[in-house]
């Protein structure tokens, strides 16, 4: 099993009488680039507020890397955030601003300014005052902050937003690379599910404070893939008659009880009377196939129905 | 000499100050340095009011150096263990599949002529999956071993040609074409022929069944000899950086029949044999194009 | 904690209420230096300007002008932060947020009071040179009047960072910061019009901040003294605990 970096219990969080997260428990496993879902003021902001000490949950409780309560807050070093829309001080360069909270943080060694820089691709516009720029180098340099002290896990909010495309696609590969050679936990929060099915491994569907849903990408690709599955005892046979009578190519052996066949074309009442009528036992046939959006407003549906 | 006892306490208390602090410093650097050792952790060294800030930056870097290692060897070892996953489910693809045709030979009334149809196919299957076996076990040598190959003198233009005939039914029997585009009859490199033989099977091989329409194959012959690889493309998400990584599919949720190594020994082999690989896409074609000294 | 320090002095030296501070605060020292004549902000208070003092120790007592330049170092190291919401960054990763305010309570006053006492010095060396002893006090005088109003400045700066975590917003931190000893003096004012008020009203006179900084330095009795201090320390003590307990509180 996977070291559990972050785990919330029953986070709860109510400003007066409105509740912005309800009962939230979320498992953030080492390594995972986690995505949270949520359409706007759906909670993902205050979760994450509430796991970076911003500000202090009315119920419940969370750990870090184990720990909990005070020793949690020791180890808040080991996380990067940009929370909200990025904030810096206008009158300083990029760099400045940087040197600013190398300075804050400890950091002894003035190279990692422009090492985080270069990750961000903000190299060029590092003597180019805040205030001049635009939203997706802001942005930018705000994940540059995040990760400028090597943090272990790297909280960002919205981070897709305000950008290009090609500074999306840029951002993806960043964020891969922070996951896959730094070994750096990521959770980013987005409306858009199919920016972060795009990063994430592993997802939490939130709603009106409410946690709807935490699937790994493999659980998610099993609901959302356009594909027929078949259970059946005999897969050997099965799969014999997939090929000869009706020509089906696409498919794959899932283990010796399932099948899935991903060409489309493929109609699951004639699989299925095919294959009885060669006398394999057809335990379960069924057809899956709905679109990353289209699951999402299934789900959010649920919870107002 | 009321000035100079006021001069002279004022330096007596920075010195101490800078004194303790330093000491303060000392103690924190020892404190995460002993945190850090059971941690698995990216943190490095912070300092607390800067009176060490070389020392930290030496003992950062050594840091560095250390988990650099460790992440290369972890690599290596995730790289190992995807591969197994994922071929796993390859592999039993086409085996299932022929213990099927085996279990209905056994077991229906065939006639002889049928039953060669469908140990035929057996083959096939069977074929396919040596191929599978084979390429898991080629990456996988490379990967562990990473040793370097023989050379000999060999015909880069025959070794092509011969690559070429390898497909030209499968290509014929699919009315497509290999445009074999070449002004030099013999070129001789210094290289290994089977790994050259099989870098150009997998290229060839790869946009059989990944292209579209007719291949193109140039050779160019300057001090290097490059050769290109240009087919029309099915798919448009094409990741032109990730396509020689091992496992890269266009779809990234199956397989299909394809291994996802093909370019990735080819990227290997032809790095291993001095050269180098790149693919790009313009004009709606997929270009693959391969250097050698 | 030094860190946040060090962060905030790097980042302070490159703000405009920086050089506006200097500027000033040169512009009024050399134009009195040059004139022989003191130069500052005068509220009401009454002090003696003819008194038999030389010119350095009477800007001394005109030194009001550095309660209105002091606002920007605290602006600076506490408001910024809230405007652009620059706090955030260091909260989530530096400190909590009580080291938070308890750093830069202290880096503000340390900041604060350093600033005025090398403006000061500035002005005595400066003046001493060029006007000479004809002008000037001895260093040791010059200092014991200097120190003698610190703990009023150090009570004005505790009310400044108080106000600064308070109201978060800069607009309102500087209007209510500039306007209050206006209004106070106001008030003075608008009491000594009424006879049953004029008891309270000379009591404020005398405890009105021109008035306090200007006798302090220029003279005065000793209980008179005395209670000014008692009454500066109340006021950082008061300022400092509610800041913390207010700020404790809030949320970002």
């Amino acid at each position: 099993m996977r070291e559990i970096v972050l785990q919330t219990k029953k986070l709860t969080k109510s400003y007066g009488r409105s509740t912005a997260l309800d009962h939230a428990d979320m498992t953030v496993y080492k390594g995972d680039i986690y995505g949270l879902i949520g359409r706007n003021g759906a909670g993902k902001t205050t979760m994450m507020k509430l796991v970076t000490g911003l500000t202090d949950p009315t119920n419940g409780e969370y750990s870090l890397f184990g720990k909990t309560g005070m020793a949690a807050d020791r180890e808040k070093r080991r996380i990067g955030c940009l929370i909200e829309s990025p904030a810096f001080f206008g009158n300083m360069t990029a760099y400045q601003n940087l040197r600013y909270y190398c300075y804050q943080k400890g950091i002894a060694d003035r190279r990692q300014i422009d090492e985080v820089l270069e990750l961000v691709n903000l190299s060029d516009a590092r003597n180019k005052k805040f205030k001049t720029f635009s939203l997706g180098m802001k942005q930018r340099l705000g994940i540059a902050f995040a990760v400028l002290d090597n943090p272990d896990i790297v909280i960002l909010d919205e981070p897709i937003n305000g950008l290009d495309p090609i500074g999306i696609s840029e951002l993806r590969e960043t964020f891969r690379r922070l996951s896959q050679e730094r070994g750096m936990t990521l959770i980013i929060s987005s409306h858009i599910l199919s920016e972060l099915y795009a990063v994430a491994n592993r997802f939490m569907f939130i709603e009106s404070g409410k946690v709807l849903k935490e699937v790994s990408k493999s659980e998610l690709d099993l609901e959302c893939s356009r594909c027929i599955t078949i259970g059946t005892d005999d897969t050997a046979k099965a799969s014999n008659i997939l090929e000869r009578k009706l020509g089906i190519t696409d498919y794959k052996v899932i283990d010796s009880r399932e099948i899935r066949i991903y060409d489309e074309k493929v109609k699951p009442n004639i699989v299925n009377k095919t294959l009885v009528q060669n006398d394999v036992d057809v335990m379960k046939i069924h057809e899956s196939g709905v679109s990353l959006e289209d699951y999402f407003k299934q789900l959010v549906g649920e919870v107002k129905s | 000499m009321t000035a100079a006892v006021i001069i002279l306490s004022v330096i007596l208390a920075v010195v101490a100050v800078l004194f303790l602090l330093e000491k303060k410093e000392l103690a924190n650097i020892a404190r995460q340095l002993s945190e850090l050792r059971d941690q698995d952790t990216n943190r490095l060294i912070n300092g607390e009011n800067g009176t060490a800030d070389k020392l930290i930056v030496e003992i950062n870097s050594m840091l560095k150096d250390i988990r650099e290692t460790k992440a290369q060897y972890n690599k290596k070892n995730h790289a190992l263990e995807q591969m197994i996953t994922n071929v796993s489910h390859d592999l039993r693809t086409p085996l299932t599949s022929a213990m099927g045709y085996i279990d209905l030979i056994q077991n229906s009334d065939l006639s002889e002529e049928e039953k060669s149809r469908e140990l035929a196919i057996i083959e096939n299957r069977l074929v396919r999956l040596q191929e599978l076996i084979n390429s898991f076990f080629e990456l996988w040598k490379i990967i562990s071993f990473g040793k370097s190959p023989e050379r000999s003198n060999v015909d880069a233009v025959a070794i092509l040609e011969e690559a070429i005939v390898h497909y030209y039914d499968d290509y014929c029997s699919r009315n497509r074409q290999i445009v074999f585009n070449c002004n030099i009859r013999k070129r001789m490199i210094s290289s290994n022929r089977d790994m050259l033989l099989r870098i150009f099977d997998n290229l060839i091989g790869n946009a059989l069944k990944h292209g579209d329409g007719d291949l193109t194959i140039t050779v160019i012959a300057g001090d290097d000899m490059r050769i290109t690889f240009e087919n029309a493309i099915i798919s448009q998400d094409i990741d032109t950086e990730h396509i020689f990584d091992e496992f890269y599919t266009t779809d990234i949720s199956r397989t299909k029949g394809n291994t996802g190594l093909g370019l990735a020994i080819a990227k290997q082999f032809t790095e291993m044999l001095g050269g180098t690989i790149s693919a790009a896409i313009s004009d709606g074609k997929f270009i693959l194009s391969v250097t050698m000294e | 904690m030094i860190n946040i320090m060090k962060a905030d002095l790097y980042r302070i030296i490159r703000t405009k209420g920086f050089i506006i501070f200097w500027l000033v605060s040169l512009f009024v020292s050399l134009t009195s230096i040059a004139n022989h004549e003191p130069g500052g902000i005068m509220l009401g208070g009454d002090i003696d300007l003819n008194a038999d003092r030389k010119l350095d120790i009477i800007q001394t007592g005109m030194n009001l002008v550095y309660y209105f330049l002091l606002i920007m170092p605290v602006f600076s190291t506490i408001t910024a932060e809230f405007t652009e919401h620059t706090i955030k960054n260091t909260i989530t990763s530096a400190v909590s947020k009580g080291r938070f305010y308890f750093a830069k309570t202290l880096f503000a006053l340390v900041y604060s009071l350093g600033c005025f006492l090398c403006a000061n010095y500035l002005f005595y060396f400066i003046n001493r040179a060029v006007n000479g002893s004809k002008y000037s006090s001895p260093l040791g005088e010059y200092s014991k009047v200097l120190f003698g109003q610190l703990p009023v400045f150090v009570a004005i700066v505790s009310l400044f960072i108080f106000l600064a975590f308070f109201f978060k917003k800069g607009a309102a931190f500087n209007s209510i910061v500039i306007l209050s000893p206006l209004m106070y003096s106001f008030i003075m004012s608008m009491l000594f019009e009424f006879d049953s008020a004029k008891k309270l009203a000379e009591k404020m006179m005398k405890f009105e901040i021109s008035s306090m900084i200007g006798k302090l330095a220029i003279g005065c009795s000793h209980s008179y003294r005395i209670n000014c201090y008692i009454v500066s320390a109340v006021i950082t003590a008061v300022s400092c605990a509610l800041g913390y307990l207010i700020w404790k509180k809030r949320e970002v």
